[in-house]
């Protein structure tokens, strides 16, 4: 098993800001990674550093210990999904699988074994005569997945390889490449920009901002203890209200509320409040022990299925508080009436003000 | 729905129209009255006799220098086109995948022969090929010939001529075929572990066929009917079908031969397309 680490990852492409830029990053044997972030962050051109495709401007690439960054693709192996396949048209399913056993002179009938395994393995035998435009959206991912991991590649990386399909077929194949890569225990690099897919399906996930890793972290660290604006921003929904930093809390239009944040007293900075993790509840009624909260008023409410959004109007802004629609509770509040927002300090954090959040939530 | 499937085969119909009319009047109607005329006799003075005879045409089959001439222009037409498309395919799939701004120049400038008169680049020709030409005194001053290879007016000259006349058709051709040919599959190979002229081989040259089978076939059917550059590079020693119905028609004045000839060349044209296009089905898919 091999694990795979990049240091000081660099790729410009003409003047102007690198696509890639320093970057370092470190995966282990077997492990699945995830690089998330929104189109442009340079995700896309750090796999193809990976493949070889692209040649990094500065820094390394090793494998296994091993490094491979003077080295050609086809010396690399390296298993790549493309975003749409990239299936070769004329060969149909069984040559597609069997070409890189081709390029690395196994005999025929051991190609054959391993072609009719790894097909069985994304569950396609009996499809082996079918040219891939016969074949569905669903079933051309599969094969080229058989394709990139019958070559028993050092590394699979995959190119939004889910992002072609419809949104049912895509949680399917999140399920099965997930289980495919525990089976084979290969170590996977994951380029999307679908926060799902990444938080879902990989061991940990960087999430990478204008050619730089903006933090790498295991979903459940990037979501509870996002390390800044950015991450916080990008993954999850989040509340943001503009406060004034103080000593174990934030200042909100006034009123002090305890929070989490490395900021000095005085320092402009942001309060992200998860929309779910916002408890409602009617004015002047008690809160539960050490929660923080705000008063406001009910400004709407929407139902869009397994919650509810409540638009509430504080004085320190807008805040969106989600309720689930379990047993029908949420219907208890009113437009206009006046309520008090509530959450638990540990889970507010502030970061400094005045960076852009540059992707939606 | 009935008012739409009505549509669904008129409108195509009646769009196809102006064309079809056009092509009937200047194309169909013409070769209407050629073949006519072919079968017409030609009187031993040379006058055209109205008739409705096989002479014409059983007077072609007679004569083994027409058979002759037959094979010598597909044979010439073959070497040319496969020459053409051997040449424009690296500046076709140059032309295709540079990212150059310059790209669109670098475009008109491969085609740009079309903008010169046939006659004048058959001239160009001779500044190159003669005697006393570029090639020559190249191959003189390196002293690897004492004597001038002869270069014109020849077969080797006609089928230079042609060559370069059809490149910027097999290349615009290529240029329009190419579109289905995707970068991320040569990428695919590559990281499978295919050498460079592995994927070429693999993935590049198959899935450009059918570009390269639309290109030949569009060379072929020029240079068979190809008549300035045989004529002009061959001198009188190369003969074509085209040449010959040139000399028929307007030198020796004898129509009905002309036709006849005219009218089998349409036919072996005709038939040769058909088996080249059941071939390369087969070997496209």
């Amino acid at each position: 098993m091999t694990g795979l680490r990049l240091s000081g990852l660099t790729k410009r492409y003409g003047p102007g800001p690198a696509a890639v830029d320093g970057m370092s990053l470190e995966v282990a044997a077997g492990e699945f990674l995830a690089l998330l972030g929104p189109s442009g962050c340079g995700k896309t051109t750090c796999l193809r550093m990976l493949a070889g495709l692209v040649p990094p401007d500065e820094g390394r690439i090793e494998v296994g210990g091993r490094d491979v960054t003077a080295l050609p693709p086809f010396r690399r192996n390296m298993g790549l999904v493309f975003q749409n396949y990239a299936l070769f048209p004329h060969m149909d399913v069984a040559a597609n699988v069997a070409f890189g056993l081709e390029m690395r002179s196994v005999s025929s009938a051991e190609r054959a074994r391993l072609v009719a395994e790894a097909l069985r393995l994304v569950r396609l035998e009996g499809y082996e005569r079918r040219r891939p435009r016969e074949l569905s959206g669903g079933q051309q991912q599969r094969v080229a997945l058989a394709r990139a991991l019958v070559i028993r590649p050092d590394v699979l990386l995959l190119d939004e390889s889910l992002s072609n399909l419809d949104a049912k077929l895509r949680e399917q194949m999140r399920l099965e490449i997930r289980e495919i890569q525990r089976k084979l225990a290969i170590t996977t690099v994951f380029v999307t920009h679908d926060q799902v897919e990444a938080l879902s399906m990989c061991d940990r996930v960087a999430v990478m901002d204008s050619g730089r890793v903006s933090q790498v972290g295991t979903p459940e660290d990037l979501y509870e203890r996002p390390a800044n604006r950015f991450v916080a921003g990008f993954v999850g929904r989040a509340n943001w209200l503009a406060g004034i930093a103080r000593a174990g809390g934030v200042e909100l239009a006034g009123t002090r509320v305890a929070a989490v944040h490395g900021e000095a007293d005085g320092a402009a900075v942001e309060l992200m409040l998860r929309p779910h993790r916002l408890r409602l509840r009617r004015a002047g009624g008690a809160g539960a022990e050490g929660e923080a909260s705000l008063p406001g008023k009910v400004r709407s409410l929407s139902y869009v299925g397994d919650v509810a959004q409540v638009e509430v109007e504080t004085a320190a802004g807008r805040l969106v508080v989600e309720r689930g629609t379990d047993g029908g509770d949420w219907r208890g509040f009113a437009e206009g009436e006046a309520v008090e927002v509530g959450w638990s300090p540990a889970g507010a954090r502030a970061f400094p003000a005045g960076q852009p959040a540059r992707a939606g939530a | 729905m009935k008012g739409w499937s009505m549509a669904g085969w008129r409108a195509p119909l009646l769009l196809a129209l102006p064309a079809g009319l056009a092509l009937a009047f200047v194309f169909g109607w013409p070769i209407a009255v050629l073949g006519r005329m072919s079968f017409n006799r030609t009187l031993p003075g040379g006058a055209m006799q109205d008739a409705f005879a096989l002479d014409t045409h059983a007077g072609l089959w007679a004569d083994p220098f027409y058979l002759e001439l037959a094979w010598n222009s597909i044979e010439l037409s073959v070497v040319a086109c496969t020459c053409a498309v051997v040449l424009s395919y690296p500046v076709a799939l140059f032309l295709f995948r540079t990212t150059s701004r310059w790209r669109p120049l670098l475009v008109v400038l491969a085609v740009s022969p079309l903008l010169v008169n046939g006659v004048v680049r058959v001239f160009g020709w001779f500044a190159v090929l003669g005697d006393r030409g570029i090639v020559n005194a190249l191959l003189k001053w390196t002293g690897l010939v004492e004597q001038p290879v002869r270069l014109m007016y020849n077969w080797t000259g006609v089928a230079i001529g042609l060559t370069e006349s059809l490149m910027p058709y097999t290349i615009l051709a290529l240029l329009a075929g190419l579109g289905r040919l995707d970068r991320a599959l040569e990428e695919a190979a590559s990281t499978l572990g295919a050498r460079p002229s592995v994927v070429f081989l693999r993935v590049t040259l198959p899935l450009s066929l059918p570009a390269i089978v639309l290109a030949w076939l569009l060379a072929f059917v020029l240079a068979v009917s190809a008549f300035v550059t045989p004529k002009l590079l061959g001198g009188a020693r190369v003969m074509t079908l085209a040449t010959e119905i040139y000399e028929q028609a307007l030198v020796s004045l004898d129509w009905p031969l002309a036709a006849s000839l005219a009218m089998h060349m349409l036919v072996l044209l005709g038939l040769l397309l058909a088996a080249y296009g059941a071939l390369t089905r087969r070997l496209v898919r």
